[in-house]
């Protein structure tokens, strides 16, 4: 198997976008408990159900940067070829 | 064994502590508080009598408290006797009659585990001879007897326990104290019943010992399924409502086990309390799959006491998070319905609950109940709380049983001595 190297720039970019994950599920959790009007402690206490959001978020991300990326790389393939 | 001796009076002490924990707690069950305090001392002189398999799981218990020692055994049984001994140790003289061990033997107290129809005469003639009794449940076969054993008591100013663990259960009393601080709103309906799968027998090694034997089944001896069993669950009732019922109504019959025994093989009741409130009882030998439970019902929870849990009946509400994962989830997923029933059937809740308890216990409260009551001899101190819960549940327990012989409804003696 060939080894795959990870450049520093994509490890911070995906840094940043598990970061922006993280914020986008602490808001969703601070939002709950307005919404539902549930004690503040729940910032804390949900913290286990915040951390696998946040990778919820991560990998549903993921999935459409991937799909992103083909299409585009499928279409400059076909810029290529003409 | 000095070793083994520490290590369970610390473990007695251990969880005497937490339940002394609360003073509420204590308010409830005086009979505990000064138990803590006790320093090693005196030893107190303890005969048993009757040691089938109830007497010796008493002993064992006994066995490992350091303030008593067995001083003599007697059973008429010779198996049991050879048993009894056995575990008592080799300074435990046997008797085969009482009344000649209770002449002979200075001995402060008499733990008696002989089958029901014993328990009277032989209280009464310990407490005529000056001696302690801790008697298993129920406490005899007629109310009268019952009543006679009070007296007894009352005359001899002596310590009558009747053993009813559960008295004892951290869990129970604990459960006591929610009920008594509102957590399920005033208690209006308790419903209990203690089912098993088996036919009740125990191995005969010849004919001629069947009824002596399996005592349980015969009406000479036993009042079957509710001097039993019941009787446990009705001093729980009778606890938690702090009162004793009115009445009972119920019917019983052989509808499985027609093996020759002479009591029921399934019971069912209905005590009715002060202020309406009903206990709901059954208890069958031909199935398992409920085993036995004690569920307290109130407006505002419900509580299973063998089970030990409690669930309020609007529970509280999940984590905020969670609730907005939920609406999301059903607003993808969820099919909408076009047409569909009008009334939602009422099932039964399906939700874990709380403990009452975390503590996991040892004993059913049978080995708290042993250190209290060598710590009552050692004191000479009668708690008559605990002679009342033993008396109450047994004249109700005997009241059911009257009510299913004669097919009518059995009212709340009058005249009692307690």
């Amino acid at each position: 198997m060939k080894p795959t190297i990870i450049s520093p720039e994509t490890k911070k970019t995906e840094l940043i976008v598990i970061s922006l994950c993280f914020i986008a599920a602490v808001i969703f959790n601070l939002g709950s408990i307005i919404i539902f009007d549930t004690s503040w402690i729940e910032l804390f206490t949900q913290i286990h159900i915040v951390l696998i959001l946040t990778f919820v978020f991560y990998f549903a991300l993921l999935f459409f940067r991937g799909l992103t990326w083909l299409i585009l790389k499928l279409a400059r393939n076909k810029q290529t070829i003409k | 064994m000095n070793d083994q001796k520490s290590n369970a009076r610390r473990d007695f002490l251990k969880t005497f502590s937490l339940i002394s924990g609360s003073t509420l707690l204590l308010s409830q069950m005086p009979w505990l508080r000064d138990l803590h305090a006790q320093e090693p001392g005196r030893r107190i002189k303890l005969g048993i009598i009757g040691s089938g398999s109830r007497g010796n799981l008493l002993q064992l218990y006994l066995k490992e408290i350091p303030e008593c020692e067995m001083s003599c055994v007697c059973d008429n049984y010779p198996p049991n006797l050879e048993a009894g001994l056995a575990i008592a140790g080799p300074q435990a003289k046997g008797y085969v009659n009482h009344i000649e061990m209770l002449e002979k033997e200075q001995i402060d107290a008499v733990i008696i585990a002989t089958p029901l129809h014993e328990h009277a005469h032989i209280a009464i003639d310990a407490l005529n001879a000056g001696v302690h009794v801790f008697c298993e449940k129920s406490m005899a076969k007629t109310i009268e007897d019952s009543d006679n054993m009070v007296k007894a008591r009352q005359k001899a100013g002596k310590i009558l326990l009747i053993g009813h663990q559960r008295l004892f259960n951290v869990k129970y009393q604990r459960a006591l104290q929610l009920i008594r601080d509102d957590k399920i709103g005033p208690v209006t309906h308790i419903r209990a019943y203690w089912h098993r799968n088996n036919d009740w027998r125990r191995e005969v090694p010849s004919p001629e010992l069947e009824r002596k034997i399996n005592w349980r089944l015969y009406r000479d001896y036993s009042c079957g399924l509710m001097t039993e069993l019941a009787s446990h669950q009705i001093q729980v009732a009778n606890q938690i409502l702090g009162e004793v019922p009115l009445c009972v109504w119920g019917s019983g019959s052989t509808n499985y086990w027609k093996d020759g025994r002479e009591v029921e093989d399934n019971v069912s009741l209905v005590y009715k309390y002060p202020g309406g409130t009903h206990l709901v009882y059954d208890s069958v030998n031909s199935n398992k799959h409920y085993g036995l439970e004690e569920q307290i019902m109130g407006p505002k929870g419900t509580m299973e006491l063998e089970g030990g849990k409690m669930w309020p009946e609007i529970a509280p509400p999940a984590p905020g998070i969670l609730q907005l994962i939920n609406q999301i989830e059903h607003k993808i997923f969820d099919v909408i319905p076009i047409g569909g029933a009008s009334w939602i059937p009422d099932t039964a809740a399906s939700d874990k609950g709380e403990y009452i308890w975390n503590e996991v216990l040892e004993s059913d409260g049978t080995k708290m109940e042993m250190e209290a009551f060598v710590s009552m001899v050692r004191e000479n101190r009668f708690v008559p709380e605990l002679l009342r819960q033993g008396f109450y549940a047994s004249v109700a327990t005997l009241m059911g049983y009257e009510a299913i012989q004669k097919n009518q409804i059995v009212n709340w003696p009058e005249n009692l001595s307690l």
